[in-house]
């Protein structure tokens, strides 16, 4: 059986980050990366760019396939890791092979959720996460489409805005009674859907479809959306199944140092749910770019023989909607025990909200208000 | 620029040296990576765009990083020369 010093399982940001950080600091050993997809890094973020044609597709990749035999990391791409036997330290790949390791970092990011109403899957729908996803969305995403947009998250508003740009006709159809009631307070839900429609787009609120047919989607209050195409962004879930034990609520277990229980294990990403110590231990799990890059950056570090907590701020931001400039500090999610804060800046317009926890800034939502970036992270992490 | 420390670059054993920064406003839409890799050398303003604080901020090794980390590559970096070094 193969041994190798670091298995990283993932390509995306978190897990190459931390490849690259390792043989930047020195790290002589050798480095395999396992990915599932076909290609080098590219940057999920500007797939839409992509879709719209603001960029040509093969702008989206960040590395190339030689990117990587320069710094000596092999990669085997296609494979995914379907079990790992932490005492024996051994990895088996999804083609049978084993490889033992003696250092593990799971990178394995989330993957869209399956979209099971009846009906789904006679008629294909477009997803956005993969660059053939994008290649999928751009090729039929035309002047004059009507796209129905199932999930009115992040991906639903990149859709509604590739739709926009596109100048095809959307309705986004949003479960809740407003939008994004597990983060927002009515206020900035007011804007967003104000901003959606000035944009062009129609938003339904308590929206749940019930069936998906040829002819468009029938609501589970019997309101048909007659449509050319359906969009789906309904949330990822993290793919805990090959991990076994170190299976959490929200993603795979880490420590405040993104080390998992067992010896030679890190995990960081879209995949871990960690204790962070920036939020006085708060466990949960982030999915943007920027943690992911960090962690995998702090995973990095920690393969030289780094021992230290994760302390990063996470943060996020978006503005593919006119109008609607959000910036996402720390823990904004609605989680238990939890309240909110929300200051009016500017009716309609300009709205921060806090969240808070045991009496602790745990994170900030700011809509239309940047300047106010610096003084919520210091809040936050003071 | 003349105590800056030349890091070698992997790929071709060169020193690498970066002489100027550009941070195209519009491509940027304020992840923020850039900042945590090299703070001394990348901020974000009121606009949530990231400007630059200080070209010798960080090392250069460091400042390729943070331009690679971006996730609209949105950084440009040039030798002395005057040549794109990423991306």
């Amino acid at each position: 059986m193969r041994e190798v010093e670091v298995l990283i399982v993932g390509g995306g940001v978190a897990g190459t980050t931390a490849a690259e950080t390792y043989r930047a600091g020195g790290g002589a050993g050798e480095v395999v990366i396992v990915s599932d997809e076909a290609h080098p890094l590219y940057s999920r973020v500007l797939l839409p760019h992509a879709v719209k044609g603001k960029i040509s597709p093969e702008k989206v990749f960040l590395k190339k396939n030689e990117s990587y035999p320069e710094k000596r990391i092999e990669t085997l791409f296609g494979r995914s890791v379907t079990h790992v036997d932490y005492g024996r330290r051994v990895a088996k790949l999804s083609d049978g092979e084993e490889i033992a390791y003696r250092k593990l970092v799971i990178a394995v990011g989330a993957k869209p959720r399956d979209w099971d109403v009846p009906g789904a899957d006679a008629h294909p729908a477009l997803r956005l996460q993969t660059y053939e996803d994008a290649a999928a969305v751009a090729a039929a995403v035309i002047p004059g489409s009507r796209l129905a947009i199932v999930g009115s998250g992040f991906i639903g508003l990149e859709f509604a805005a590739i739709a926009v740009a596109k100048g095809a006709k959307a309705t986004l159809l949003n479960r809740g009674p407003r939008f994004w009631t597990s983060m927002f307070c009515a206020e900035i839900a007011a804007v967003m859907q104000s901003a959606l429609e000035t944009a062009g787009v129609e938003v339904r609120n308590h929206a749940k479809v019930a069936e998906r047919a040829a002819a468009g989607v029938r609501l589970s209050d019997g309101t048909d959306i007659a449509c050319d195409l359906v969009a789906i962004g309904i949330g990822v879930e993290v793919p805990m199944e090959p991990f076994g034990d170190l299976r959490g609520d929200h993603g795979l277990a880490a420590d405040a140092s993104l080390k998992a229980k067992h010896d030679g294990v890190w995990i960081a990403g879209d995949c871990a749910e960690f204790e962070d110590a920036k939020l006085g231990g708060l466990r949960h799990a982030v999915g943007n770019w920027t943690n992911a890059m960090a962690q995998g950056r702090h995973v990095g570090k920690a393969l030289l023989g780094e021992d230290a907590p994760y302390l990063q701020l996470t943060q996020y931001t978006t503005n593919v909607i006119p109008g609607a400039n959000l910036i996402f500090l720390g823990e904004c999610r609605n989680i238990a025990a939890s309240t909110s804060d929300a200051r009016v800046i500017e009716e309609g317009k300009k709205i921060v909200e806090y969240r808070v926890l045991d009496g602790r800034v745990i994170g900030a939502i700011l809509l239309n208000a940047p300047e106010l970036r610096a003084e919520a992270s210091a809040k936050i992490s003071g | 620029m003349s105590d800056e420390k030349p890091v070698p670059t992997e790929a071709s054993g060169k020193p690498l040296k970066i002489a100027k920064i550009v941070i195209d406003r519009d491509l940027c839409i304020g992840a923020a990576s850039c900042v945590v890799i090299a703070p001394e050398t990348f901020q974000m303003d009121d606009e949530n765009k990231a400007y630059l604080v200080a070209l010798e901020g960080n090392d250069a090794e460091t400042i390729k990083m943070a331009a690679e980390s971006c996730p609209t590559k949105a950084i440009f970096l040039y030798d002395e020369e005057g040549n794109q070094v990423y991306p």
